[in-house]
């Protein structure tokens, strides 16, 4: 009914207004968003930070090639591919957070909860290392707890072990945003008009009924064009965490695309080869929204973006 | 009469130089450059800190500075990331060190004044006891130009003849009460001080809190340091930046580190990884071994946790809250000597890996040079060092001499915001300026005062003048001293340190080699630091030399020895 | 409601209340997870620092102290930062949230030329970037180097809020807008009197995320206001303490002057007073969320609005 209601207008006589009214504002993104796409040429260079491009030798293609010749490529894909999965089978997590929040009808427990599990989106991971390294080492508090539990060997540490490293950081991860992640779906659930609820009362729902049949639909247009803008983020998981938590132990396992990148450009001053790398990435980024955007079209009949 | 004509011939030279100077443009010479202007000057450092969050800046010695040079001086940080865009943008700090990685943009990218057109202003930076730093520099860090682009901190002059100072940085560390409970065994190889660990643990097993001791473990947050700089000291090397190549500190031969094959010993990297793994295997590493940063390293400092250590870095808390405890302590860490004893450094050019240019971009390029002159000068290190003149005199020899009140200044903690406002061995400006500590001024002084031979007995804690009566030593370095008369230790002496700054830039494929040998050496750390026995420990070690061969290791050694030679050769040349 | 029968009342009271009871017992676990260790912190920065270094503290600080704020205020330009980091929270905040709620509805508006491809071309935005250097030459060349509008522009349209307002705005019922439309209102009369009030919650959504990115910001002050003291935030003044420890790791790396390193490692600023710049960094989501709560806590009523 809602989506007939959008087709009608959508024959309307186009509006030139409303383009002209968005310009202003496209004309930024323009110009900070794609005027800097000059600097993919970099990829192309023997580029030396500091010294003029015509001054740089060309190279052509061959730091593309080089991508292909390079065995720790596969390695860290790989790393980014399995942190990428866990975190995209854990995308319903904070919608359904939203979804218990939305139960507690203690304004002041909500409140309370509602608050404080964002905190630790304020932490910053040089602070979360230094925290889970009291927490977590072999002496940490919880070490001593699992030990006791049963559950940990003495001088074994959750920070050094190469096997729990992925879940260890998705945990972590996951502890950092779950609270701030789960705000934009409380809106969602604060955005639905509550003559649905008295609807669904009517019809004898009950509450749990009310939050499978109004609740979550409510929300799924949301978690459906977060999903698909998260798949384009696959290869884009940042660096910061997995450089703090990187140890001799962890070192193969943690090394993700983005830390990688970061290797290459900043550390080796690879600055060309790291933009290639890069190019590649917004590649792979864009092609996989897209063909995330067509199965959604094949799925739902309408496309998301 | 012929006073008088005496006079008038003075005074007519006199006048006569008056009048030239009026008429030749001498005269800007003389009154030397207009400063009559206030400027800010700021100097960008790469991974220098920031002067704007030191409790130590500004002190006495940059009030100093800032008034004769009428500036305001500020020193920034630089990462890789933000000197590449200041040097893309054109937009760097008026004076801005930088290490090898930046050199070449800097040159081809026409950042850096020539400073040799300055040469009338700086005359620190080309006097005489420069000039073999400066045929390097001109060499080797001008892209083949031959023009002076930069200048190094803390050169050492020919004649500089070089004290141990007073206590020992880097070898082995020990706490001296429970060393000394154990009778001060000497220790000369990695084997008697893992014994000495023993004991000390046996009679020391946990802290006054009841925490585990531990004999030390290992600073994660500068990749393989830990392990390449432990053997160093052992077996006598000097380490290139990263550790992949050591310099032979006797012979001066490059070797390389992790890809050992072909090399009769154990290279730094394995003689440490050898050591960590005997520790592990005596149960006295830190389970934590792969995890402590250094800031975590010095918690466990701080409570005590661990007996011993390589370098002098992360103790310095623990030592001065015990003293503030308890002024007559001998719960205090202090450093044995161990086969090569990181003194008598002799950098006749200068520090490797510190390079300072003024910015072609500066509107103030003038006066850059003229700060930069200053503190490449005598002057400027001697305040750095010992503070301005207010803290030292000339004594009845007429020789410059740190005062009594001065010397009481340091080891008084009550005065301890006294010492921070003097500006003496503050940070910043005692990594930039141009003499080496132990040069000699004029008058037969050190440059840096606290390096004099008879005040180096005088800054002693009371835990190393008990050391010095225990063992019958003037100063704790002595022990260094002796260890090298008797043939068990030696010094950097014989190192040519110049030799590092003549290696060409490293070529970007083999950079792609080294960091991908040393994010291998780091992953097999594990397996060879936790090795059960000699068999496992071969076998984790031969896996990983294979590693190191297929990621290219041999074209890299092929790459370094050739260039190392070279460089060798010609600066060997220019030494002679 | 009067018509559910009493029976299915009782019956849904008691699963109810089972439900209920897990629920508050997980909810406050994860609350209590989250909470401790910024708890932690809290009382870590309120510990005299000898005592917390030895002996952390677990529920109460170690002793008394305040030696860690007093500190922070005593930094040199604290309280000038602290006044651009609002200025441009306030400002930038204001701007963006204003810029990507008015995108966010144009985009919903079919009868948009181009719509399909503009909409798509801010999409893009979140996926390609041509790199630092390229961006900070371009910056340069606008004249924006060391100007505090660089704080602003950059991040005056986010493609993400874009999206999400845009897809929460589609979800309201067409019905409104389209009477009003009818009754001659233009587009921006409808934005201001119909979108705007029955989207509060995803503008307070927004708002809080905005104003979390500009109050949290460090990096374009590093990169592009280097030059200019008056334009430093706190964050950036804050972020200096914070990474000192791997700045001189960095030098150990880079072999000379061993000696002077002992001087450098002891010279990193404490645990406390990174810990206290954590509680700094968090204060805006005290002082901005609580306020924008209740635009979450109750859903909207279209009827409201109709009428």
């Amino acid at each position: 009914m809602r989506k007939s209601a959008l087709a009608a207008p959508a024959q309307r006589k186009k509006q030139y207004k409303l383009l002209f009214m968005a310009l202003p504002f496209m004309l930024i993104v323009l110009l900070f968003n794609y005027v800097p796409i000059f600097g993919w040429i970099y990829a192309f260079f023997d580029y030396l930070p500091g010294i003029p491009l015509f001054e740089c030798d060309f190279m052509g293609l061959d730091y593309f090639k080089l991508i292909l010749r390079d065995q720790n490529v596969l390695r860290v894909l790989k790393n980014t591919a399995i942190f990428a999965l866990i975190s995209i089978c854990l995308t319903p997590l904070p919608m359904l957070f939203a979804i218990l929040l939305n139960e507690v009808k203690n304004t002041a427990s909500r409140k309370f909860i509602q608050t404080f599990t964002t905190l630790p989106n304020f932490i910053s991971w040089v602070i979360i290392f230094s925290l889970a390294f009291s927490l977590f080492a072999t002496d940490g508090r919880v070490t001593n707890l699992l030990i006791k539990l049963g559950l940990q060997a003495e001088n074994q540490s959750l920070l050094s072990s190469k096997e729990a490293v992925y879940w260890f950081q998705t945990f972590l991860m996951q502890w950092k945003t779950l609270g701030w992640s789960s705000i934009i779906y409380l809106a969602a659930i604060a955005g639905i008009d509550q003559e649905q609820y008295e609807a669904a009362r009517v019809d004898g729902a009950g509450h749990f009924r009310c939050a499978v049949h109004v609740t979550v639909p409510a929300m799924m247009e949301t978690y459906v064009v977060l999903f698909i803008l998260n798949i384009g983020n696959f290869l884009n998981t940042g660096y910061e965490q997995y450089l703090l938590f990187k140890n001799a132990v962890t070192a193969s396992n943690i090394e993700v695309l983005d830390l990688y990148v970061y290797r290459i450009g900043l550390e080796n001053m690879d600055y060309s080869y790291g933009v290639a790398i890069s190019i590649l990435k917004s590649v792979v980024s864009v092609s996989l929204v897209v063909i995330a955007n067509l199965v959604a079209k094949k799925v739902r009949g309408s496309t998301v973006i | 009469m012929s006073k008088r004509k005496m006079m008038s011939v003075l005074l007519g030279a006199v006048m006569a130089a008056g009048t030239l100077s009026v008429s030749v443009p001498v005269f800007a010479e003389e009154a030397g450059p207009d400063v009559s202007q206030h400027v800010d000057i700021t100097i960008g450092g790469i991974n220098v800190g920031d002067s704007e969050s030191s409790d130590r800046w500004p002190n006495e010695v940059v009030d100093l500075i800032e008034e004769k040079f009428n500036v305001t001086l500020k020193c920034v940080a630089y990462d890789n990331e933000s000197l590449n865009l200041d040097l893309s943008g054109g937009t760097t700090a008026d004076i801005v060190q930088i290490n090898d990685d930046h050199i070449e943009s800097v040159v081809r990218g026409k950042h850096a004044v020539n400073l040799e057109d300055y040469a009338d202003i700086a005359t620190n930076i080309f006097s005489d006891d420069m000039a073999f730093r400066n045929e390097i520099l001109k060499a080797y860090k001008s892209n083949d130009e031959g023009v002076q682009y930069f200048v190094t901190p803390r050169v050492t002059f020919a004649d500089t003849v070089i004290n141990y100072g007073t206590v020992l940085n880097n070898g082995y560390i020990v706490r001296y009460d429970l060393y000394k409970e154990i009778g001060c065994p000497d220790i000369t190889n990695d084997d008697e001080y893992i014994e000495a660990l023993k004991a000390m643990k046996e009679i020391y097993p946990e802290t006054e809190d009841g925490l585990p001791t531990y004999a030390m473990s290992v600073y994660n947050d500068s990749q393989l340091h830990a392990y390449f700089y432990k053997g160093c000291l052992s077996e006598g090397y000097s380490n290139l930046e990263g550790g992949i190549y050591v310099q032979n500190a006797v012979t001066n031969e490059l070797v390389p580190d992790l890809y050992d094959v072909g090399v009769e010993s154990d290279t730094p990297f394995w003689a440490g990884v050898k050591f960590y793994n005997k520790l592990y295997r005596e149960g006295l590493l830190d389970p934590d071994v792969f995890i402590t940063k250094s800031e975590d390293i010095q918690e466990k400092y701080d409570k005590g946790q661990y007996l011993g250590g390589v370098v002098n870095w992360y103790y310095g808390n623990y030592n001065s809250l015990q003293r503030a405890a308890d002024p007559e302590t001998l719960k205090e860490y202090i450093t044995l000597p161990s086969h090569l004893g990181w003194a008598n450094e002799k950098n006749l050019a200068g520090w490797f890996g510190k390079y300072f240019f003024v910015s072609s971009h500066s509107p103030n390029a003038e006066r850059a040079v003229m700060i930069l002159d200053y503190l490449q000068g005598e002057e400027c290190s001697r305040i750095v060092d010992s503070g301005t003149d207010t803290r030292w005199g000339v004594n009845e020899d007429g020789v410059a001499a740190l005062t009594e009140d001065t010397l009481d200044l340091k080891t008084n903690g009550a005065r301890l915001d006294e010492y921070n406002k003097s500006g003496i061995n503050a940070p910043f400006l005692s990594d930039m300026v141009g003499e080496d500590h132990h040069n000699f001024a004029d008058d037969g002084s050190r440059v840096d005062l606290w390096y004099a031979d008879d005040v180096l007995a005088k800054s002693m804690t009371f835990a190393e003048r008990d050391l010095c009566e225990t063992l019958g030593l003037e100063i704790p370095s002595d022990m260094l001293k002796k260890h090298v008369e008797a043939g068990v230790s030696i010094d950097l002496g014989s190192q040519i340190t110049a030799i590092q700054l003549g290696m060409p830039t490293t070529p970007r494929d083999i950079v792609r080699i080294d960091s991908n040998c040393e994010e291998l050496t780091l992953s097999a750390l594990p397996g060879l630091v936790q090795a059960e026995s000699d068999e496992e420990f071969a076998a984790a070690k031969e896996a990983l030399v294979q590693q190191l061969k297929d990621a290219g290791a041999e074209d890299s050694v092929a790459w370094w020895t050739e260039a190392w030679k070279s460089a060798r050769e010609t600066i060997e040349g220019m030494l002679q | 409601m009067k018509n559910v029968s009493s029976q299915n009342k009782i019956h849904e009271s008691a699963s109810r209340r089972i439900f209920q009871v897990f629920n508050y017992i997980l909810l406050y676990a994860i609350t209590f997870i989250c909470l401790y260790p910024f708890w932690y912190v809290v009382i870590y920065t309120f510990s005299v620092a000898a005592q917390a270094d030895i002996n952390p503290p677990v529920f109460l600080p170690r002793g008394f102290s305040i030696k860690n704020y007093t500190d922070i205020f005593a930094i040199s330009g604290f309280f000038h930062s602290v006044l651009v980091s609002v200025l441009r929270t306030v400002v930038g905040t204001f701007t963006s949230v204003l810029a990507c709620t008015f995108l966010g509805y144009l985009f919903t508006k079919d009868e948009m030329p181009g719509k399909k491809i503009l909409y798509r071309f801010l999409i893009m935005t979140m996926y390609i970037n041509g790199g630092l250097i390229s961006t900070y030459i371009v910056i340069k060349s606008y004249g924006l180097l060391n100007n505090f509008w660089v704080y602003i522009l950059p991040m005056l349209v986010s493609a993400y809020n874009v999206v999400l307002i845009k897809t929460y705005v589609e979800q309201l019922p067409p019905a409104l807008e389209e009477s009003a439309r009818l009754d001659g209102a233009g587009y921006v009369t409808v934005f201001t009197k119909i979108i705007l009030p029955l989207s509060k919650p995803i503008i307070a959504t927004v708002t809080v995320f905005v104003a979390v990115a500009h109050w949290n910001s460090w990096f374009d002050n590093h990169i592009y206001t280097r030059g200019a003291d008056d334009l430093k935030t706190l964050q950036y003044l804050l972020y200096n303490y914070l990474n000192e420890a791997q700045r001189v790791a960095n030098q150990i790396k880079s072999a000379t002057g061993a000696g002077s390193m002992a001087n450098l490692v002891t010279s990193i600023s404490s645990k406390g007073v990174r810990m206290t710049i954590t509680v700094l960094a968090s204060l805006p989501i005290f002082l901005v969320y609580p306020f924008l709560q209740k635009y979450f806590v109750k859903g909207i009523m279209v009827g409201a609005v109709k009428g």
